[in-house]
């Protein structure tokens, strides 16, 4: 008996264990906490990672079957102002045990990435790369006023003077801008209340120079009293720009996301479906990182191919997506 | 006769599914008859953004409208992007110890202070503080480490490990006071005082 399939069988990268299709977990990339501003680093870094999503990608040659979507955070660290006037009204990031660093030089430093990236990565993978902070210390320290809804005004700048560049590198074909904020909502250990972070969220939506998304890669664990479930789903949902990334370090991340199997209460379950762009991990390992479970700081966590299973296994519940086409880890870069 | 009639009809068929956007999946056997024992058909994959609210979807459709036109547009080409930075070393300094400014992203808890420390052949991000772990006493001081290769060009993919290391005993918040070479000095709450090694990652 012959069996024919009319049908378009992607190729296998060579070590693949991930399979692609629109339920099967796709292979991660990466993204990074970024504490240097050195353009060699960082441009040696993109080069490290577009060989990476070279390698994990593919393409059918007909868009068919392809699993080429990547994405990247560079996450430079909480808002701070470090000066009243001059380039995005003096705002900057904090790039943790780094140098605080002005915008302009945020934008700088996206660049180098994007240009290394670019120059290794082949030409199956999709990059969008996240020009990353925070709400952590939000607007704390620095030069007064610190206004959080105006730091998300001149962080879509930042990201438009981004995608400008790519444009005139001829790189957008393959690399886009956006924004991203590790919005973490538990309101201790120097992370900023519901109302700042909102604030920065409608900063962002309120500037009108382009279209570009703001993709929220925080939790939607409660417990402090100063953040609600609902305000979870408007910083990663509800506004108009946002999308969620969440990190989904075990199953106790994924319930409070979706179906509220351990508390009750969750972001689909309580206020409504979203549709998630992926699923961010942290795990140290070097790669390629194990299905899961992995290890962070001592303890166990979800690998990426377990989190994003769990997190399109749960989602299913209340959720309506067709596909959720992006996995990340993220680690402090070298 | 009756099995090219049959034929047609499934070209008929299938053309009409693809033109429609459905994939259809085919399978048949040449045993004697060769006819056709099975034809699936898969509902045409809805857009992600289906359910998205309007000025949700007019920012994803411009952004789609940006890769678009992007695609049709030249492309730089890839052999003209330079080369690998044959070596980035990290340069020596001398570490500043600063008070925290910023939550330490896969660690739970409150840090008191921050630096940044260049010995060997590796970089350290160090934070002091206090745990904030469910289940970890009020007063368990802890620092946590990221250690990376002080040249972070001389491989492909080089690696960073971040760790946490609580103190022994407790104390309450750990504060850096000062560094030299590999070893952080601290004193705690309840004016302990105390040095932690980064490279055996030791408490003395």
């Amino acid at each position: 008996m012959l069996l024919v399939a009319v049908a378009f069988a992607p190729v296998e990268p060579a070590g693949a264990t991930h399979q692609t299709a629109q339920n099967i977990s796709p292979w991660y990339g990466h993204s990074w906490y970024i504490s240097s501003t050195d353009a060699a680093r960082i441009n040696s870094l993109g080069r490290g990672d577009g060989t990476w999503d070279r390698d994990h990608a593919f393409c059918d040659g007909d868009n068919t079957n392809d699993s080429s979507d990547k994405v990247a955070v560079l996450d430079f660290g909480r808002p701070i102002r470090l000066a009243t006037s001059g380039p995005y009204y003096g705002y900057g990031l904090t790039m943790f045990s780094g140098p605080d660093t002005r915008l302009d030089t945020i934008v700088w430093l996206t660049e180098q990435y994007a240009a290394g990236w670019y120059a290794t990565s082949g030409g199956c993978a999709r990059l969008q790369l996240a020009l990353g902070t925070s709400n952590s210390y939000l607007c704390s320290g620095g030069v007064q006023p610190c206004d959080p809804n105006e730091f998300g005004r001149v962080l879509k700048d930042a990201v438009h003077q981004v995608q400008l560049w790519l444009n005139q590198q001829n790189y957008s074909w393959q690399i886009q801008a956006i924004a991203a904020a590790d919005m973490e909502t538990y309101g201790a250990d120097g992370w900023a209340c519901a109302g700042p972070t909102r604030a920065m969220v409608d900063g962002f939506s309120q500037n009108t120079i382009g279209y570009y998304t703001l993709w929220d890669f925080g939790e939607a664990i409660t417990s402090s009293g100063c953040w609600s479930i609902q305000d979870v789903h408007y910083v990663s949902w509800g506004a108009a720009p946002a999308w969620p990334l969440p990190e989904i370090y075990n199953a106790n991340f994924a319930c409070h996301w979706t179906d509220g199997s351990c508390r009750g209460y969750a972001v689909e379950r309580s206020v409504g479906p979203v549709t998630f762009r992926g699923e961010m991990t942290e795990c140290q390992n070097p790669d390629p990182i194990p299905y899961g479970p992995c290890t962070v700081a001592g303890r166990s966590e979800y690998g990426p191919g377990q989190a994003w299973d769990q997190l399109w296994q749960r989602g299913q519940t209340y959720g309506s997506q067709s596909s959720m086409p992006y996995s990340t880890n993220i680690k402090f870069a070298p | 006769m009756a099995r090219t009639t049959k034929a047609r009809s499934l070209v008929a068929v299938v053309t009409v599914f693809v033109a429609l956007g459905f994939t259809v999946v085919v399978a048949a056997s040449n045993d004697r008859g060769g006819s056709v024992q099975q034809v699936g058909v898969v509902a045409p994959e809805p857009s992600v953004n289906q359910g998205v609210p309007p000025e949700k979807a007019q920012i994803e459709q411009a952004e789609e409208a940006r890769q678009r036109q992007a695609d049709r547009g030249p492309k730089a080409p890839k052999e003209q992007q330079g080369s690998k930075p044959a070596s980035c070393v990290a340069p020596s300094v001398q570490p500043t110890i600063e008070p925290a400014s910023d939550a330490v992203p896969g660690v739970r808890m409150t840090p008191t202070t921050q630096t940044r420390v260049v010995y060997g052949q590796a970089v350290y991000l160090v934070w002091g503080g206090l745990t904030t772990s469910d289940g970890a006493p009020a007063d368990q001081g802890q620092i946590a480490v990221v250690e990376s290769p002080r040249d972070a060009c001389a491989t492909e993919n080089p690696n960073s490990v971040l760790d946490v290391f609580e103190m022994p005993t407790q104390h309450g918040t750990i504060t850096m006071v000062g560094v030299n070479g590999a070893l952080v000095f601290f004193e705690t709450e309840d004016g302990t005082t105390g040095t932690f090694n980064l490279e055996t990652k030791r408490y003395s």
